[in-house]
């Protein structure tokens, strides 16, 4: 028996289940969304602190008024001389230097880990590379990310523990990979 | 009893209301995390650290005379260093898949290609 009674009750039925199908399809949707988004985001984040990170070590401090240009740069000296202990204690500071160093967790050191790599052209012209220097070891799950600088050399002076560099002035890339943990 | 009671019809429009409003604030929070993924998937695409780094190291050499381990004053060169622009152009190659040439005929000149980015520099010589 069809009648016309309860119409706003049916109405508000069927608005209930466009609302309920909505609504799932909206929370599954956004959880799909969710994980690989917030990955890029920290990934965005981790390169702009490790290249202003080696941007910071690879700006001279003053001007040579003799030689007419900049001082060598602090990232510059260390792959000289080989001092990949002093590189490291640097670029720790300035990667995990997060404000205050008190005991609390929002407000202590931030926790990114790294591992450094020089690569060079030598005089047969192909490209090799050197380990210079890792602050932990990678066991190659991390969700790393890669920083990269070049670097001129001036390697005319021997260095005191001998890299595997040329003796002439030159370019290398500094390759860091950068994780948290 | 089953009879249309056409009483409270107000609290039932706001009901409508409430809900229409509840769907429009779930949107904009599933659409914040795609605007979130896709800008920084952009930044991540468009690697300007790369361009900076070349760019400013290319700068550098047209700029500044090359180190001299004689320490006398060196005039400012011409040209760069060919030892480190080939070093540049080919440790980018190797290592991060970017077509660089950098030539040093009259002013010091960047060609960069990595696929998405392509430009040319003129690098002016100091004085």
């Amino acid at each position: 028996m069809v009648n016309d009674h309860a119409q706003l009750y049916t109405i508000e039925g069927i608005t209930a289940g466009i609302i309920m199908l909505v609504t799932a399809y909206l929370v599954l949707s956004t959880t799909t969304v969710f994980t690989p988004g917030d990955v890029h985001i920290t990934d965005m984040q981790l390169e702009q602190t490790g290249n202003d990170a080696l941007a910071m070590m690879d700006t001279p401090d003053n001007f040579n008024f003799t030689e007419r240009r900049p001082n060598t740069t602090a990232l510059s000296f260390f792959i000289q001389q080989n001092q990949s202990a002093l590189f490291g204690e640097k670029f720790n500071y300035f990667l995990n230097n997060r404000s205050g160093s008190s005991s609390s967790v929002s407000n202590s050191p931030d926790k990114i880990q790294f591992n450094a790599t020089v690569f060079y052209r030598n005089a047969t012209g192909t490209i090799q590379c050197y380990h210079f220097k890792q602050s932990a070891m990678m066991t190659g799950r991390e969700n790393s990310i890669r920083v990269t600088r070049l670097v001129i050399v001036n390697n005319l002076v021997p260095p005191n523990p001998p890299t595997p560099l040329d003796r002439r002035r030159q370019a290398v890339l500094v390759e860091v990979m950068l994780w948290r943990g | 009893m089953a009879r249309i009671n056409d009483e409270a019809q107000w609290i039932v429009l706001m009901g409508f209301l409430v809900a229409v409003s509840l769907f429009f604030l779930a949107t904009i929070v599933n659409e914040s995390t795609l605007v979130g993924q896709s800008t920084s998937e952009a930044v991540l695409d468009f690697s300007k650290a790369n361009v900076q780094d070349v760019n400013q190291k290319t700068k550098d050499l047209a700029m500044y005379p090359p180190f001299d381990n004689t320490l006398v004053p060196v005039q400012y060169p011409d040209i760069a260093d060919p030892n480190i622009t080939a070093d540049i152009e080919k440790l980018y190659s190797a290592r991060k898949g970017v077509i660089i040439s950098i030539t040093t005929i009259g002013s010091v000149t960047l060609h960069y290609n990595d696929g998405i980015i392509n430009f040319t520099a003129f690098n002016e010589e100091h004085p």
